[in-house]
């Protein structure tokens, strides 16, 4: 494979892009060059050390390590579902990580067994990065979801009391709530199937292209992961959803409110 | 006459401590001050807010029916109606036409979209809503807030003609209205609630 390999100063220009565009956010008072220039900042150091990791990970130390690292990912990925809802839900954070840890975990471990079957199954330079883009889409999905289902339950707190009072049970007052939350959580991930290839190439393939695979075999892999990802987000953000209903109700199906902070 | 919803000791977020007893027939009306707890008082014992205290309905208490059987039993109207389907009847358990025009509510309203209908009109809806599960009990708070005097006559005498098979506890700011339909009176103040006739 024909790797061209970057140097600092190639990275020093994309990142000058960047800078221009805090810049730009500056001078037009659109408040977000902290967060933009932050989140860079994050994107460089967390990638950087994590490049790191999978070195070692890859040639010296034990598959074992593979364990440790994933609950690590899987516990960031649920802090990050947290952090972007506005009205949050006590215990929130075990519903978010719990959906992501059976949707993400289990369609992993059915790619890396069935589809990919690596020797051994387990080898990290397969896993690490299937299970990071799971968590990563499957975090989105989730995130979207239960921000939406939050909101909207808090807002059109009348109604589903409402549909309540006319003895109504939990699964049917909060009906049209839960479907806005399912179709929001997972549209982003129906549109970028639908793109693909035409309107967009997928990161990871051109990832892959970039560093010299056959385009053929990164399309292989991108659709695959394609639709791993899209399962994982699906069931994902069905099963959060799920957990957050149960606990928006208690056991005389009442509205708690009080739940949310 | 035999109790059809008894509340024994109910214990009301704002503090104070509800005994009453409504039976088939009867319309009790409910006054307060505002914010004193009279919607809390409704919510309570539609099982919608978790109080301490005894509810029973027919003499069974109310952890002998699931909240859904309980809540179309013991049925609350609120003062604003919500509806989440386009049309009053598509909310409604069976056909309401006659019942619509007792409240001088033309049928065809009820198959107009919602958001057509005017505050008055809705509040009507709301009620034939509620009557068309049938429930024993009704809990209506301010149900003719709204209304112009001559469409609020119109909802009291309708509500007097369904209270002959069923109970219902009735907030009213509006004593002479209180006057006009209650058979019994009840004051929430701050500390106690007590019959005032």
């Amino acid at each position: 494979m024909n790797i061209i390999p970057l140097s600092v100063l190639d990275l020093g220009i994309a990142s000058s892009l960047v800078l221009l565009l805090a810049a730009l956010s500056w001078k037009m008072n659109l408040g977000v060059q902290n967060q933009l220039l932050i989140a860079a900042i994050r994107t460089a150091v967390q990638l950087t050390l994590i490049g790191f990791v999978l070195k070692l990970l890859f040639e010296e130390l034990d598959p074992l390590w593979l364990i440790p690292i994933a609950i690590l990912m899987l516990l960031a990925a649920g802090r990050e579902v947290i952090a972007r809802q506005d009205k949050r839900l006590a215990g929130g954070f075990m519903v978010g990580t719990s959906a992501m840890f059976v949707s993400s975990f289990a369609i992993t471990v059915l790619a890396l067994l069935v589809v990919v079957q690596p020797a051994p199954w387990y080898q990290p330079q397969y896993a690490i990065p299937l299970l990071g883009m799971m968590l990563g889409n499957t975090m989105t999905g989730i995130a979207v979801g239960m921000e939406r289902l939050l909101k909207t339950v808090h807002d059109e707190k009348d109604t589903i009391e409402q549909r309540l009072m006319l003895g109504e049970g939990p699964k049917d007052a909060l009906r049209n709530p839960m479907r806005d939350a399912s179709r929001a959580g997972m549209i982003p991930i129906i549109n970028a199937m639908a793109a693909a290839g035409i309107v967009s190439l997928p990161g990871m393939m051109t990832g892959q292209i970039l560093a010299g695979s056959p385009p053929m075999e990164a399309v292989k892999y991108q659709i695959l992961i394609m639709f791993m990802v899209s399962a994982g987000t699906g069931f994902g953000t069905l099963i959060a959803l799920k957990l957050t209903a149960i606990k928006l109700f208690d056991e005389r199906s009442r509205l708690r409110l009080d739940r949310l902070y | 006459m035999a109790n059809l919803l008894s509340v024994h000791n109910l214990r009301l977020p704002t503090g104070q401590l509800i005994s009453l007893h409504l039976a088939k027939g009867e319309i009790h009306s409910l006054n307060g001050p505002s914010g004193v707890g009279k919607t809390r008082l409704l919510r309570a014992l539609a099982d919608l807010d978790k109080v301490e205290g005894q509810v029973r309905l027919h003499h069974q208490s109310i952890g002998n029916f699931t909240a859904m059987d309980w809540r179309r039993k013991v049925m609350l109207v609120p003062t604003d109606s919500r509806w989440w389907l386009n049309t009053a009847a598509e909310h409604m358990a069976k056909d309401m036409s006659a019942e619509a025009e007792l409240l001088k509510l033309s049928p065809d309203r009820l198959s107009a979209p919602v958001t057509r209908l005017s505050t008055g009109e809705k509040a009507r809806c709301a009620l034939l809503r509620a009557l068309s599960y049938e429930p024993q009990v009704l809990l209506l708070d301010e149900p003719t807030s709204g209304l112009d005097p001559a469409s609020a006559l119109t909802v009291e005498t309708t509500i007097a003609h369904f209270a002959k098979k069923r109970a219902v506890l009735w907030v009213t700011h509006d004593e002479l209205q209180a006057e006009r339909v209650a058979d019994h009176r009840w004051q929430l103040s701050a500390e106690t609630l007590i019959r005032v006739h």
